[in-house]
């Protein structure tokens, strides 16, 4: 903790992970795939479509900086791969055509709906992917094609940005707000804050600091008032069972608890970080596109 | 030309155009791609002018009397008509008529017609720059939720033909009504976003046969059912009304149930908002090596791909064989445009454009 340095308490930590159990030389198709987003940068790499090895952090200044900086990650953690034994590599996310390696971009909503059937498994019919910049409601079928969705990414509310803002307001790290704020939950939850445009949440916020509230009691009407605004754009787009939640801000309890409380459904257990959900989809077509190129 | 008696040619713009006697100038226009904008017409129904109004109508428990009088007409279909300004839904074309669609004239009248409809319908949303890629859930500008358009403004027709009329700068703010919000057995009608156009109730009377609907004249046109419930009104519970409303007044509460009279309802021709230019080589050379987003349609202008790119000239180039035409704007955060158009596509027709569905052999 005393590591963290002031103003610092939205860094979220950064993880590169190998399956060493695995050996990749065995593998037929050897897939990358790379989601840029807006607030964080994941590389994937799979083995005939199984998870193998990724790095998750955060996207710098430069779109394609970043994108070499996760591919080369994740390569370094694997030891012994270099970047012409992947045999394809599709790019996604905001910043994919800024990924100068990659032989294909796929929207990351295609993306998000095939990794979300990798990570939540075939039963799961509705995403709720809350990314860095923008919310997205995602229907997907059997086979994790999209079959509809409804986004927003003209409001900072309820996104991971809008959640780093706060966590530095409050000076609390990133990864211990949405523990805290359930503090307090459900019992002595207050009145969510009225606003959760990010720009007067954050003068809000500042008032109810100056009132002498607890932190807890803070983030918890924050946090209120993020998961009734991810309610709603569910309710827009329907929630059928299975529901599952990727993006970073489904690391976030103080969300996504509140979240299945109010619609009264439970979110799948992820197998794997779902954070990674869009890349992994980017990995798996990735190999369906090599394969199809082989024919 | 055997059927010569029945024929007739018209000029549109000063096009020569072999029509139907008996038609109308919106039909026949239509029916030859030439868009004329129109609101309160509906294929499946006869026109709204010259409808007739009786003397009190229900919202539900609420009797709201009024004058019994004639509709005139939602005003926005006028067109050139030999000189004359004429409503182009009811007006017969007849051998040499010639017809203006875009004149300055009927340009300024509709506008003014369409003012007048915006003023008492929320609008914030359609003349809104953050309009796409916004769920209208949280409004940045701050309007509130009764100002702002509802969940339907993806395939919202008023919302189409208005973006291509043009909402004028001096258009009225809508005030919120606070009009009853009822709810039904199988319905929810939000009478404040009720535009008077009455096509729910020739639905109701000629599709299904129902009398259930109907209006009255009190301080402008108020609709509403015949008697104070559903069941009384002689409702039978068809959804023609949910189908044919051009905004978002009636709703199915729960599910959907189809039927043949629902299904029969068609999905209205809307608006052109850009000009499309063929997709040639010639053309494509002309195009910005910007970034951005084009759009390409086939031969029957239906919106085939969405693509954004760094570079519009060379991407176009190696789509030239996709489609017949495209339309292109220039815009930084491409990738973002890119799905917000894709979204709009995907609630308005619900699937993918056919070849951002290229992806399906990969599953």
């Amino acid at each position: 903790m005393e590591a963290i340095q002031e103003s610092e308490y939205w860094r979220w930590p950064e993880t590169v992970w190998v399956d060493e159990s695995k050996n990749w030389k065995e593998a037929e198709v050897i897939s990358c795939g790379i989601d840029l987003g807006s607030v964080s940068s994941q590389a994937v790499i799979m083995l005939d479509g199984e998870l193998y090895a990724y790095s998750n952090l955060r996207t710098g200044s430069s779109s394609a900086a970043s994108s070499e900086k996760a591919l080369k990650s994740v390569l370094e953690k694997i030891g012994d791969m270099k970047m012409e034994d992947i045999h394809y590599i599709v790019g996604t996310g905001y910043g994919r055509v800024s990924i100068p390696f990659a032989q294909k971009t796929i929207t990351e909503i295609a993306c998000h709906g095939r990794g979300a059937n990798y990570i939540y498994g075939p039963s799961v019919r509705t995403v709720l992917d809350m990314g860095g910049q923008d919310l997205k409601a995602i229907k997907i079928d059997n086979r994790g094609k999209v079959v509809n969705f409804l986004m927003n990414d003209k409001c900072a509310a309820g996104t991971g940005r809008g959640i780093e803002v706060v966590a530095d307001l409050l000076s609390i790290p990133i990864t211990e707000v949405g523990e805290l704020s359930l503090k307090v939950y459900p019992d002595d939850e207050p009145e969510p804050v009225s606003t959760t445009c990010i720009v007067f949440g954050k003068s809000e916020i500042l008032g109810l600091i100056r009132k002498g509230w607890p932190k807890e009691r803070i983030l918890a009407a924050f946090f209120r008032s993020v998961a009734t605004r991810v309610v709603e754009l569910l309710e827009r787009v329907g929630v059928e069972p299975d529901f599952a939640i990727t993006g970073g801000i489904s690391k976030n309890p103080g969300v996504t608890v509140r979240v299945q409380d109010m619609l009264g459904i439970k979110a799948l257990e992820p197998k794997f970080d779902p954070q990674l959900a869009g890349a992994v989809g980017a990995a798996l077509f990735g190999r369906a596109l090599y394969l199809k190129s082989k024919k | 030309m055997g059927n010569i008696g029945n024929f007739v040619s018209i000029f549109i713009n000063g096009e020569r155009i072999e029509a139907e006697d008996g038609k109308t100038i919106l039909e026949v226009a239509l029916a030859n791609g030439i868009y004329i904008p129109n609101l309160c017409y509906h294929p499946n129904v006869s026109p709204a002018p010259g409808k007739q109004a009786i003397s009190a109508v229900y919202r539900g428990e609420t009797r709201i009397e009024g004058k019994e009088g004639e509709y005139e007409g939602c005003g926005l279909c006028l067109v050139s008509a030999d000189g004359e300004i004429v409503k182009a839904c009811i007006y017969k074309v007849r051998d040499g008529l010639k017809v203006e669609t875009e004149s300055e004239e009927v340009k300024t009248q509709r506008r003014r017609n369409l003012s007048k409809i915006l003023a008492n319908h929320p609008h914030v949303c359609i003349t809104c720059s953050y309009r796409e890629g916004c769920d209208r859930i949280q409004c940045t500008f701050g309007y509130p939720v009764e100002e702002r358009c509802c969940d339907l403004f993806p395939k919202c027709e008023l919302r189409y033909v208005a973006e291509y009329i043009g909402v004028p700068e001096d258009t009225p703010k809508y005030v919120f009504a606070d009009l009853p919000v009822v709810e039904e057995k199988m319905y929810r009608w939000n009478w404040n976003y009720c535009i008077g156009c009455l096509r729910c109730i020739r639905g109701c009377e000629e599709v299904r046969e129902a009398k259930a609907l109907a209006f009255t004249i009190a301080d402008g046109i108020v609709v509403g059912r015949t008697a104070p419930s559903d069941k009384e009104s002689g409702c039978k519970y068809c959804g023609v009304c949910v189908e044919i409303c051009p905004t978002g007044v009636v709703r199915d509460l729960k599910v959907k149930a189809s039927n043949k009279w629902r299904d029969s309802i068609v999905a209205k021709q809307l608006p052109q908002l850009r000009e499309l230019t063929p997709l040639t080589a010639e053309e494509v050379e002309k195009v910005p090596q910007k970034s951005g987003v084009y759009r390409i349609y086939d031969e029957n202008m239906e919106l085939v791909y969405i693509k954004g790119t760094p570079n519009l000239r060379d991407e176009l180039r190696n789509d030239i064989d996709k489609g017949e035409y495209f339309d292109y704007e220039e815009y930084e955060m491409y990738t973002m445009r890119e799905s917000e158009l894709i979204q709009e596509f995907l609630q308005k027709h619900g699937r993918m454009p056919k070849y951002n569905d290229e992806l399906e052999d990969l599953f």
